[in-house]
This record gives structure tokens, C-alpha cells and sequence, in this order.
């Protein structure tokens, strides 16, 4: 049980680090697509 | 000119198409190779199930190597043709690739903990992997003092290139100062039967890399896009008031 306590620990901070990543980007990326959709701004999208 | 309000750029272009599919199968890929490594390989002799640590500790200290090759790759090329796509690649490849530095780091201290007794020791694999960390935190930090996209872009690729010299020095560390951290886990350094596990999980992680600086370079373009148009904004209102 020692063992896996900390086996379950990495695993778990694993997932939670790239989910969390992965949901921090997808914010950043709705806010500015967000702001670039605002009609004065609509024409400045890459 | 006609104001659209419907899908942006980012939505209509191809690789937005791939990375929508992408995400999905990276982390799906990332559980089949976890669910691998957890049924087919064997308990260590000596540190039983903390073994399994392995599949998420050492994909991830490859995969943050990729990143700053990446970071030293798109900056050596921003240098050459200033292109401020390569400035942007290198931005995304750094952030991610200090996220899987620091995870690193993290899933390190939790299994030096009941194998080597410390959460934390400065032995030199660990010390030139927080230095990395450090950094790379600070390339990022750099990115953020200048509003000047062509300075801020310059300064970056200069520093994406000299904060590579510390990586070949993580890599090699445990064989020029031979310490407490083992050697490099490799195919050709591990047993049999713990290489399957470890390969697909370095596929899985490489996966999900891709896929995360995919995403962080998306929307690394539509802020540039927005910072673009604050900077033209401000102008003509600046020449109004003048």
C-alpha cells in the first residue's frame, strides 16, 4: 500500500498538470478569439 | 469591408482541424500505454510498484528535451528569416516544455521519497534540471518586459539559443558526476521487460506534446493578432490627439 500511494500520487499529479494545462490554453485561446471577435476587431485575425 | 462574426481563423484553418482530433487521441493514447504499463510489466526487485513511476517520470524529461530543441530550433531560424511564426513556435514550445520540466521535477521528488529516503537532494541530475526549469521560466519572464514585438522576438531567440547549452549538461550529468540519480533510462539500459511500457508512454507523452504546443501556438497567434491591433488603435489614436 506504501508503494502504491505514491505510484497513484505521480499518476494522479500527471494527469492533473496536462488536463490543467491543456484547460488553461483552451481559455486563453477563447478570450482571444473572443476579444478578435468584437467588430472592430474582426478583420485583424491572422 | 464586411465584418464577420462567424468562425475565426483559427476554426477554418487545417491544422485547427488535426488538432481537434489530436487532443482526443493523445490522451486516449495516453491511457492504453499506462493501462501497458501497468499490466505487462513486472514489479522491480528491489522497488516493487514505485517502478511504474518510471512511465510518467522519464517520458516527460524526454519530452520537455523536445521542447527546448524545439525552442532552440524555431529561434535559431527566427534569426535567419524573422519570421514571427518561428518566434511564436519557440514561445509554445518553451511554456510546454516547462511544464513537463517542472512535472518532471514533481514526479522525481515523489519517488526519490520512499526510494532514496529525501524528497529533495542536490545531486547534480536534479540541480541541472532545476536550473533548466529556472531557465526556461526566465525566457518566458523575458518575453513579457518589452512591448516591442521585433525586440521582444530578437532578445527571445537569443536567450532560446544559449539556454539550450544547459540541456546536453542535464543529459549527460549522471554519467560525468556519478551520484545518487541512476543513469539514463533507456531501451538499452533497462530491462526487457520494461521497455515496451516505456516506449509507448514516450509516444503517448509525444502525443500530447504536440498536441499542447499545437494549441499554445493557436492562441499565441490570435493574441499577437490582438496586441496587433491595440498597437494599431493606439496609434491612430495617439495621431489624433497630437
Amino acid at each position: 500500500m506504501y508503494e502504491w500511494s505514491f505510484t497513484i500520487a505521480a499518476y494522479a499529479l500527471s494527469w492533473l498538470t496536462l488536463l490543467a494545462y491543456a484547460f488553461a490554453v483552451g481559455a486563453r485561446t477563447r478570450r482571444a478569439r473572443q476579444l478578435l471577435r468584437t467588430p472592430e476587431n474582426a478583420e485583424a485575425e491572422p | 469591408m464586411e465584418q464577420t462574426l462567424g468562425p475565426t481563423w483559427a476554426e477554418r484553418s487545417p491544422s485547427a482541424r488535426w488538432l481537434a482530433w489530436l487532443g482526443p487521441v493523445a490522451f486516449l493514447a495516453l491511457i492504453v500505454a499506462q493501462g501497458v504499463g501497468f499490466l505487462v510489466s513486472p514489479p522491480d526487485r528491489d522497488m516493487g510498484h514505485l517502478q511504474k513511476i518510471m512511465y510518467v517520470h522519464v517520458p516527460s524529461a524526454w519530452i520537455a528535451m523536445v521542447a527546448f530543441f524545439l525552442v532552440f530550433a524555431a529561434s535559431a531560424l527566427y534569426l535567419w528569416l524573422r519570421d514571427e511564426r518561428l518566434d511564436l513556435l519557440a514561445a509554445a514550445a518553451a511554456e510546454v516544455g516547462v511544464v513537463l520540466t517542472g512535472l518532471t521535477l514533481a514526479l522525481g521528488s515523489i519517488w526519490g521519497r520512499p526510494t532514496w529516503g529525501v524528497w529533495w537532494t542536490w545531486d547534480p541530475r536534479l540541480t541541472s534540471t532545476a536550473i533548466l526549469f529556472l531557465i526556461y521560466s526566465g525566457y518566458l519572464a523575458l518575453r513579457n518586459l518589452t512591448d516591442e514585438p521585433e525586440r521582444r522576438e530578437r532578445w527571445s531567440a537569443v536567450v532560446g539559443i544559449l539556454a539550450f547549452l544547459n540541456v546536453p549538461i542535464v543529459y549527460m550529468s549522471v554519467r560525468w558526476w556519478r551520484t545518487l540519480h541512476q543513469v539514463q533510462s533507456t531501451p538499452s539500459t533497462l530491462d526487457s521487460g520494461y521497455v515496451l511500457g516505456l516506449r509507448l508512454n514516450a509516444l503517448a507523452f509525444l502525443l500530447v506534446f504536440v498536441y499542447l504546443v499545437g494549441r499554445r501556438y493557436q492562441a499565441a497567434r490570435l493574441e499577437r493578432a490582438v496586441e496587433r491591433r491595440a498597437e494599431e488603435s493606439s496609434f491612430t489614436t495617439g495621431g489624433v490627439h497630437v
